[in-house]
């Protein structure tokens, strides 16, 4: 008997967490929502904040991606390998969604992101060629990022060099 | 009074001492600010009276700027209001306000632009950013009031901003309204006694080695402390609390090796702890031990990857789940270790204070929340309740434990020395702590409870030992401490405790035990009584206690024949230090240039700072000092305090004995007055000084003819004076040294020449 009970109350609230659980998948064309102040970054953890900064991918199964910082994403992607239907990154100038594919980026250690990866991305090439300049900064492609992820920037070195390997 | 030329130019009064550097008055209506600042040489002083001064002002030299009654620099809401960007500036008093708006431009109250600045008890409002810091290492921030911009929270700037900074301290400073205290890229900070609240990230560490971090008081920000990609932060004896915002962690660490996490208070957060990937590298482990985790929504939060981590001693009280696992999983290779955990059932029936079985957290709906945080929706619903029963009743749906502590404690423990919660409005905080201690009370009394009806059965001595005072005791306690030599008691039940990271002198005269006690501590002369070092009885572990002690003793005991580097070479060789170690100790002192040159060569200085070196070969907490500079002339002295303010800056624990009030001055934190063995004060250092009616002696040089009108003078206005052929000897508070050459210009009595004899001899 104690059995029986068991097994239905535990069918029951499956049934319940089954409706909260299920969601719908996000549209790749769609630039999906940030609550900023509220999302945090899939990567650190941190709150996302700067629209300018952030950035977000859409896996092929419609999952959603937040992240505080463009370089976060491509180090974040480089961990988990996931299909990914579409990136969005915001334009540096204007804060608008632009599509990762078709953004140009800016790599410098003189800028300032939030976690000091130090790469934004533009709409218009020419917005990032001038930025480029005035932050000795590199133009970089959403290939040559996914390739080689950015690292955190420390006076143009990469910082916390591993020592014995990383966690298994 | 005698008038410079520029001051003659500009009108303004100033006073000119024998060492050449000048005293400004600056009054509001005068000419401005800045163009003083343009004519003071470096090394004068500015005494800027109340009222109101226009900024931006840019200090390029090293200026102490004395603010009385807080007068107000008025930014006028355009850029940065302060630029401070030469070494050794004193920016104190002050009022600083209105800043520009822009984020890019990061428009400050404060920036400090070079080493060594000090900026204390100022004033800061309506400012974008507080006190920026950009390459300003051994500066100190300390005791200012900060609030920032009635903006947006993303619109805000960072209270504080530590930039490419080592060995800076950030002290006792109250921050609202900001949106982080943001510290990246500086290596060896000490962040203490700070209240932060109202803002994004309390504190937030990116790429800063070698930090400690305690007695801060965190409270309702979105993240108490964001610690991320550093190595061997010590945060300890935090108070961490409200703090619900989007992340919503009491602490979240990410990507840090061996840090330390001791002895803090987590409550009502929505996550107390935060884990990813700490640590990070192979060869490190993270310690987390003597917390108390009260009342949040998840006590620990871990991801699934996360390794080789202790919790030792902890307390986990009363949160909706005591640890949870980011997406579910197992946690592996995490040793969980005499934890009190108020969901644990099992009896302590041998009242050793430990549970006989052990504790293991195995609920079947946590397990379905930490995949799905959504269900957390569901938490308190009948459902559930009767969801977990029923898991417990069949055993097949029973979830694998998410971890086992063997061996659980019964009686939870709470911290000394973390501050009391902060008195707020919303009587939250005040009701969870009542309650905490409320609990704890009741945790006790069931402890007793369980023993007490289950009979007394004789304690397991191992655990007695465990059960001991844990990682929150002071690093130093001396109990009823006693020395005689023969008929002579030099020591007399001597008492007191020292916290990590305090600096204490040991003042008194010759003979008053000073260097008795020192040498007890070090276990050089047996003694009645009791010292502990670090936990450890000096008296049963004296090898261990000596490594945990570095000690600069009056005869430095070199050999003179040695060069430097066969020096460290050959304590390090004692002391199985690696040669590497030894060269680090001696950089660090500034010998690597000295290093073939032979000790007897050597100046006064640089044998102390040898000597150093070889008392810091083992890294050791705590150091001591016997006189550390009654061999040294005054300009070695100032540059020996640097090197000890630089240590305590990284955290070291200083003991002192000093006959000077200037070395207490600018190294203690208190001051144990010793006469004959007994302990007579322990104050503060100015405190002590006033309490204890030490003066310092001034000898003052009127003109010839006013000789006589001088002394009557500050007779007549209750000095100490003597007069001594054409000099005025005069004893002071030390606090109180400009006071009778202002009463002397005040009343037209211009000073020729003063000197400052001794300090801390006249009672």
């Amino acid at each position: 008997m104690r059995k029986i009970i068991g097994t239905l109350l535990f069918l029951s609230v499956w049934w319940v967490m089954g409706g909260l659980v299920a969601c719908s998948g996000a549209s790749p064309d769609q630039p999906p929502k940030i609550r900023y102040g509220e999302d945090m970054c899939d990567e650190c953890k941190m709150l996302i904040s700067e629209a300018r900064f952030a950035a977000a991918y859409i896996t092929e199964n419609g999952d959603v991606r937040r992240f505080d910082d463009i370089g976060g994403m491509f180090v974040y992607h480089q961990k988990h390998m996931e299909p990914v239907a579409r990136y969005w990154v915001h334009d540096y100038k204007t804060s608008i969604w632009i599509r990762g594919d078709q953004a140009v980026y800016v790599h410098s250690p003189n800028i300032q992101t939030p976690m000091g990866y130090g790469v934004v991305a533009f709409k218009n090439r020419s917005d990032a060629e001038s930025f480029a300049s005035e932050k000795g900064g590199k133009i970089l492609t959403l290939q040559d990022l996914l390739a080689n992820p950015p690292q955190p920037m420390m006076g143009g070195k990469m910082k916390m060099p591993m020592k014995g390997g990383v966690t298994p | 009074m005698r008038l410079t030329l520029p001051a003659l130019l500009l009108g303004i009064g100033v006073l000119v001492s024998p060492g050449g550097s000048t005293v400004w008055t600056v009054t509001p209506g005068g000419p401005p600010l800045q163009a003083i600042i343009e004519q003071a040489s470096p090394g004068d002083t500015l005494k800027v009276q109340a009222g109101s001064y226009s900024g931006p002002l840019v200090v390029t030299k090293p200026l102490v700027l004395l603010g009385t009654g807080e007068p107000v620099i008025q930014g006028h809401g355009q850029g940065s209001v302060v630029k401070l960007k030469a070494p050794g500036i004193v920016f104190r008093g002050f009022r600083v306000t209105g800043s520009g708006n822009y984020l890019d431009e990061e428009n400050s109250g404060i920036e400090v632009l070079a080493r060594h600045i000090l900026v204390e008890q100022n004033r800061l409002d309506d400012v974008l950013f507080g006190i920026y810091l950009r390459r300003a290492h051994g500066s100190i921030i300390r005791n200012n009031e900060i609030t920032g911009k009635m903006l947006d929270l993303p619109r805000r700037g960072d209270l504080i901003r530590v930039w490419y900074s080592d060995s800076v301290l950030v002290e006792n400073n109250t921050l609202r309204l900001g949106r982080d205290v943001v510290l990246w890229y500086s290596n060896h900070l000490t962040v203490r006694y700070n209240r932060i609240s109202g803002g994004r990230y309390g504190i937030h560490f990116m790429y800063c080695d070698d930090a400690n971090i305690y007695e801060n008081q965190l409270t309702e920000n979105s993240v108490g402390a964001f610690l991320m990609y550093s190595r061997r932060l010590h945060f300890y004896r935090n108070f961490m609390a409200s703090n619900r915002g989007g992340s919503g962690f009491g602490i979240g660490m990410k990507d840090l090796d061996d840090a330390r996490i001791i002895d803090n208070l987590f409550i009502d957060n929505r996550v107390g702890i935060f884990i990813d990937n700490s640590p990070r590298e192979i060869e490190s482990r993270c310690t987390l031990k003597g917390n108390v985790i009260a009342y949040n929504d998840y006590g620990v939060l871990l991801l699934p990857n996360v390794r080789r981590n202790l919790f030792e001693d902890n307390t986990f009280l009363e949160n909706e789940e005591q640890v949870a696992i980011d997406g579910g999983g197992r946690l592996v290779n995490i040793r969980w270790n005499q934890n009190f955990w108020s969901d644990y059932t099992g009896l302590d029936l041998n009242g050793d204070g430990f549970g006989d079985i052990p504790y293991a957290s195995q609920r079947f709906f946590e397990s379905l929340m930490d995949r799905h945080p959504i269900l957390r929706l569901l938490l308190y619903s009948p459902a559930v309740q009767a969801l977990n029963f029923a898991a417990k009743a069949v055993p097949l749906v029973q979830p694998d434990p998410k971890l086992v502590d063997s061996l659980p404690r019964v009686k939870m423990v709470i911290p000394v020395g973390v501050p009391a919660p902060p008195k707020h409005k919303d009587p939250t905080l005040s009701i969870l702590s009542a309650l905490l201690l409320g609990v704890s009370i009741g945790f006790t009394f069931l402890g007793r409870s369980r023993k007490g009806r289950f009979g007394s059965i004789p304690k397991n001595p191992s655990h007695k030992e465990a059960a001991l005072p844990m990682s929150e005791r002071p690093l130093v306690q001396i109990k009823h401490l006693n020395k005689r030599f023969g008929s002579l008691q030099a020591v007399k039940d001597v008492s007191f405790e020292v916290r990590p990271g305090e600096s204490i002198a040991l003042w008194g005269p010759n003979g008053a035990g000073k260097t008795t006690v020192l040498r007890c501590i070090l276990g050089l002369y047996p003694f009645e009584g009791e010292i502990y070092i670090d936990g450890l009885s000096v008296r049963e572990h004296p090898k261990d206690v000596r490594q945990k002690i570095g000690f600069v003793p009056q005869e430095l005991g070199l050999y003179d024949e040695m060069t430097v580097e066969e020096t460290v070479t050959f304590f390090a060789n004692l002391r199985k230090v690696s040669q590497s170690r030894a060269l680090e100790c001696l950089c660090a002192m500034g010998l690597e240039e000295h290093r073939e040159k032979v000790v007897k060569t050597l100046s006064g200085g640089m044998k102390q700072r040898l000597a150093l070196a070889v008392a810091l070969l083992s890294d050791p907490p705590l150091l001591l000092f016997d006189e550390p500079t009654s061999n040294l002339d005054r300009a070695v002295r100032e540059s020996f305090f640097e090197l000890l303010n630089d240590l305590r800056a990284q955290g070291k624990t200083l003991i002192f004995t000093s006959h000077r009030f200037e070395e207490v001055r600018v190294l203690a934190d208190r001051v144990l007055v010793l006469e004959q063995g007994h302990l007579v004060a322990d104050a503060p250092p100015l405190e002590a000084a006033s309490t204890l009616g030490w003066k310092t002696k001034l000898r003052l040089y009127p003109a010839p003819a006013d000789l006589a009108r001088a002394y009557s003078h500050l007779q007549a206005q209750g000095f100490d004076v003597q007069q001594n052929g054409s000099a005025l000897w005069v004893w002071v508070l030390p606090t109180e040294k400009m006071a009778p050459i202002q009463a002397l210009v005040d009343a037209g009595i211009p000073i020729q020449d003063f000197e400052l004899e001794e300090e801390g001899g006249r009672s």
